[in-house]
């Protein structure tokens, strides 16, 4: 117990005199925290731009035209006269989508014939595919369901039964937890959790390359200290355990706050929907901050010079994200992959953290996330006392 | 497990370009890091991600259903809710609230309700309703499950349509014509079936790559001044710094120009991205992007002379970049400061040529001005960078910083 005492307040001590580790735990945390969520600032995308082929020139085709400009996720940005224009325009970049309207668009409708237009979207965007298909899909149907309702009230029906004739059955589709398709709310909490994880293990491996370097150091001006160099007498279990929880408990004490500062203030500051329950909000973090740490003490035995970690592991974050689950979705990974993904924290981290904290799921809903953290935490405990074993020898 | 010493350079051989470029090889085959950061992970990190979006479009997404109204109507749309391609109905509820926990754990991304009645709602003529409640906190999960939803309903709305025409006496020809004034006929260009494997790892990769080119770059460029081994290092050189400096990283150059060309083929050959422009393009493209992020690592370690401090301005230079090149969520859409950051990202270009050459297939000339600016990343900050860099060679005062 004295031992767990003294090795947590040394390495609070390693942490406060080390400027880069304090860079990677307090700055990087911080910094990320405004930087991330910049580009998402406006949430969605409005106003996609589009060029209109009007070959109808009709009062109908112009109508149709207004109502694309007018849906909030079209914008016709130019009205052209050919299809080899509107593709100029296109490749430039000036505009995502071609609306083009035949000639013999009015004369169609007023023949009660089907009319038809045509929309090409640039899919190598699929946001921008999306608004451009949105957009012209509801102004078109709105546009084709006026004509329909009119010519049934002109066949004597009311408008009422009208709407109902038309579509017999009708979908109300609800959209849960992020109703109105925020791009930041749906990215930037799941990357946080990443943040979270990256920053410890980076700042985890980096005091211990700085450990390392400074024992290899005193080993070649004193080697007779060299071996005794910060852990004190005996390498028995006892004082292994103490090493792995004494350090633990200093980063853990200070991820609290980091913890809280991002799943806690920051989703408000930002405005995301937030149904916190704060209790189990805790029992996630505690398995999660546990797990990562665990697994810092474990990947820094591989950590020779100070910088090694942020070498080896910045470059894992974008594949973790997107093993995570919160983008594409975990049922469409090859099940390999998936069983892999869940020795990362970030997995079910990610997952658990989402459903709490912005989808209102309580601990109940999420235990398999749970069990397979706390899972991670016994492996990882024993691997971080099997490294500390070997660096204390 | 002791650290193999680098090797040193003894003065007397000669010095010069082919001389910094034997000292660096020595270098990187002392210290396995090398060899990893440059070769093995990019290329590793390449396969994991081509896994990830291995499917391409994401299919048979689980769903639940709550039939409240158990007929022959309602177990119908089940039937066809389930046969969409992008659906699988995987439990059917008894009561909303378990529908819901369902949603809440993960179980299904959405619940769809058949309210009691349905079945004679529809007969009757009186607008018979379904209501789903889909999960967009999973916004790609969520739009493809409602999209399939809401396809699915909306073809047996058009039948019932149809029928209750030709029951009032319209030929069928006649009423699939009123069914629909107008109709939409959509192309989704460049990427027809919305694959994602095309759309998220053509991007990846070169996204991947800009980092550890940075990290690799200012790492090995920076420990010779950690190490202070920086005079060494210009005296093999024969005293010039742009020599010392195009030595030092030609090695890494070819490196990840190997990569490079390797992940051209992998997206291209492999996986068989579309490839409809000019391919010349995409290989000076991805020339220049190694250039300008080597560029941008000596600009890093010139201004901040210290490696840690430039691993860390590194990171927060490169990690973040895909958020900022646009792919995903659209430049246009970004507030004015994630427009200017996005711009200062040779990255950003890279992928708008990549895609332009790549998918696309847009004229040449589209991609020139393009090309121009990523050649300005690679002329003009060495010119700022390397003399900084060499007085910081000599400066005694810089070494050993960590």
């Amino acid at each position: 117990m004295r031992e767990f005492i003294r090795v947590w307040r040394e390495e609070y001590r390693n942490i406060f005199s080390d400027k880069g580790v304090l860079m990677i735990f307090f700055g990087a945390i911080f910094f990320y925290s405004i930087f991330y969520p910049l580009p998402y600032a406006n949430e969605v995308l409005k106003d996609a731009p589009l060029a209109v082929v009007d070959l109808d020139h009709s009062s109908l085709s112009r109508q149709l035209a207004r109502m694309v400009d007018a849906h909030e996720s079209t914008r016709v940005a130019a009205q052209v006269t050919s299809q080899l224009e509107a593709e100029q325009l296109f490749f430039a970049r000036k505009v995502h989508g071609i609306l083009i309207i035949p000639n013999d668009f009015e004369r169609n409708i007023l023949r009660k014939e089907q009319s038809s237009v045509a929309v090409y979207s640039d899919a190598s965007y699929f946001l921008l595919y999306q608004q451009v298909m949105t957009g012209v899909a509801v102004a078109t149907g709105t546009l084709s369901a006026g004509i329909e309702i009119k010519r049934m009230q002109a066949g004597g029906f009311t408008e009422a039964q009208a709407k109902q004739l038309r579509d017999p059955l009708q979908l109300v589709a609800v959209a849960l937890f992020n109703p109105s398709g925020g791009y930041a709310s749906y990215v930037v909490p799941a990357v946080l959790v990443m943040i979270l994880q990256q920053t410890l293990l980076i700042g985890i491996g980096m005091l211990r390359g700085t450990a390392r370097e400074d024992r290899e150091q005193t080993a070649s001006t004193h080697p007779a200290q060299g071996h005794l160099l910060q852990q004190g007498e005996g390498t028995g279990y006892g004082t292994v355990i103490a090493h792995v929880l004494g350090k633990s408990a200093a980063y853990f004490s200070l991820y609290l706050f980091n913890a809280a500062y991002y799943f806690i203030v920051l989703p408000r500051l930002y405005n995301f929907p937030q149904r916190i329950n704060p209790l189990d909000l805790a029992l996630l973090v505690l398995p999660f901050l546990l797990a990562v740490i665990f697994l810092g003490l474990s990947l820094a035995t591989l950590f020779r010079h100070r910088e090694a970690s942020m070498l080896a592991l910045m470059f894992t974050s974008l594949p973790a994200l997107f093993l995570a689950g919160f983008s594409w979705p975990k049922e469409s990974i090859p099940v390999w992959l998936r069983g892999v993904s869940y020795l990362l924290p970030s997995t079910t981290g990610t997952d658990g953290l989402l459903r709490i904290n912005q989808m209102g799921a309580s601990l109940q809903d999420i235990r398999f996330d749970v069990q397979v953290l706390w899972g991670l935490v016994a492996l990882y405990f024993l691997m971080a006392c099997f490294s500390i074993k070997r660096f204390t020898k | 497990m002791k650290l193999p010493a680098i090797k040193r350079w003894t003065a007397g051989e000669n010095a010069g370009f082919k001389a910094v470029v034997h000292r660096e090889l020595s270098r990187i085959f002392s210290r396995r890091i090398y060899l990893l950061m440059v070769l093995l992970l990019p290329l590793a990190s390449f396969a994991v991600l081509a896994a990830i979006f291995s499917t391409g479009t994401p299919r048979h997404l689980p769903i639940a259903v709550y039939d409240a109204d158990n007929t022959d109507f309602s177990r119908r749309l089940v039937r066809l809710l389930d046969a969409a391609p992008t659906l699988h109905v995987v439990q059917r509820v008894t009561n909303l609230r378990e529908g819901k926990a369902l949603i809440l754990s993960g179980g299904s991304y959405a619940l769809v309700v058949m309210p009691k009645g349905l079945e004679r709602d529809r007969f009757r003529g009186q607008g018979a309703q379904v209501t789903s409640f889909y999960n967009n906190q999973s916004m790609t999960a969520g739009s493809i499950v409602n999209r399939g939803i809401r396809d699915t309903l909306k073809a047996v709305s058009a039948e019932l349509d149809q029928q209750s025409r030709q029951q009032r006496g319209e030929t069928s020809a006649a009423a699939v014509v009123h069914a629909d004034p107008i109709i939409v006929e959509s192309r989704a260009l460049f990427n027809p079936y919305l694959n994602y494997l095309y759309f998220l790892a053509g991007a990846l990769m070169p996204t991947m790559l800009q980092i550890f080119i940075i990290v690799v770059t200012v790492y090995a460029v920076g420990v010779e001044m950690k190490e202070g081994s920086a005079r060494e290092w210009l005296d093999s050189a024969g005293g010039s710094p742009w020599r010392a400096v195009a030595g030092k990283l030609a090695p890494y150059t070819a490196g990840f120009l190997c990569v490079g060309l390797l992940m051209n083929s992998y997206l291209f050959l492999w996986l068989k991205l579309p490839l409809r422009g000019s391919v010349t393009l995409i290989a000076m493209a991805t020339v220049l992007l190694v250039l300008s992020y080597q560029a941008v690592a000596l600009l890093i370690v010139a201004a901040t002379a210290n490696l840690r401090i430039s691993l860390s301005t590194a990171a927060i230079y490169a990690a973040p970049a895909f958020a900022f090149a646009g792919i995903t969520f659209p430049v246009m859409a970004m507030p004015l400061s994630g427009k200017i950051w996005g711009g200062l990202l040779p990255l950003s270009y890279y992928l708008i040529i990549f895609l332009d050459q790549g998918m696309r297939g847009a004229p040449m000339s589209v991609s020139l001005p393009t090309l121009a600016a990523m050649c300005g990343f690679v002329v003009v900050i060495p010119i700022l960078a390397v003399p900084r860099l060499g007085r910081l060679m000599v400066d005694e005062r810089q070494w050993g910083k960590r």
